[in-house]
């Protein structure tokens, strides 16, 4: 019995505090599954985190689960635009569940909550369908400046 | 298989990615797999262009959206990397290699 207990309490310790070197259940897992897709993000399930698309968006919430191409569920998640000259921002009212396509994704990291909450300090929230379609704007105008200066080089006889 | 392997040995060295949306971030590379996806621990981005970045503190980037990675010269070996690159072709060429 006494055996039994000691093996009980000497896995609870594994798993769930970390140890001398700060080992959490997810580092023994990157340890046993080195350099696989799996490993890098098992670290962020269950974390509030950021991830960035393909077009620029961000949507930020609880990371549940995921798959070797990078597809993502994410609950309670919400979405950000953000306007850094006018240090303006947007965010949908709603939570949702986001599934979304791993082709689709940029980048995902996790946020440290403490420094999230005094991110946003000093910078003003706007309507959030107002932010979005300006950044709709800005991402049409930027294309179609490009394809301006596309244009204007072609007429000197040279590729963009 | 050849660049994974290659990355691996950059664990824990510290490399600049370029992205295609032309933001650059500085870190610890932590981790890559077979895609070539990085994960990168205590990053620097200018966050005054992208604040996005603000927050976070490790990030797994896809490998489909990195244009460069800037690795500091000092940490590669060129000609064991040419070496390498050339006998990969040759195998997967099929061809028999030099003096073997």
């Amino acid at each position: 019995m006494t055996t039994l207990n000691s093996v009980t309490v000497y896995k609870v310790n594994i798993f769930l505090q970390p140890s001398s070197n700060n080992m959490f259940q997810e580092d023994i897992y990157l340890q046993s599954y080195p350099f696989t897709t799996a490993a890098a993000i098992i670290g962020f399930v269950d974390r509030k985190v950021n991830a960035v698309l393909i077009g620029g968006r961000s949507i930020i919430g609880v990371l549940r689960t995921f798959d070797q191409f990078g597809n993502l569920v994410i609950h309670d998640g919400v979405e950000r635009v953000y306007f850094p000259e006018t240090k303006q921002y947007g965010e949908s009212l709603k939570p949702q569940i986001y599934v979304i396509r791993g082709e689709n994704l940029r980048m995902i990291g996790d946020l440290d909550i403490d420094i999230e909450d005094k991110s946003l300090i000093g910078w003003e929230r706007i309507d959030f369908i107002d932010a979005y379609n300006r950044f709709k704007k800005d991402i049409r105008d930027e294309k179609n400046k490009k394809k301006e200066d596309a244009v204007k080089i072609l007429e000197y006889g040279a590729f963009v | 298989m050849l660049f994974f392997s290659f990355f691996k040995t950059l664990v824990d060295q510290e490399i600049t990615v370029e992205l295609k949306n032309d933001i650059q971030i500085v870190g610890t590379l932590l981790s890559v797999d077979q895609y070539l996806n990085l994960k990168l621990d205590n990053i620097q981005v200018d966050t005054e262009k992208y604040p996005q970045f603000l927050a976070l503190k490790s990030i797994f980037l896809r490998g489909t959206n990195i244009r460069y990675i800037h690795l500091n010269p000092s940490t590669v070996d060129t000609n064991l990397l040419q070496d390498a690159s050339r006998r990969e072709a040759m195998a997967s060429a099929g061809e028999k290699i030099a003096g073997r």
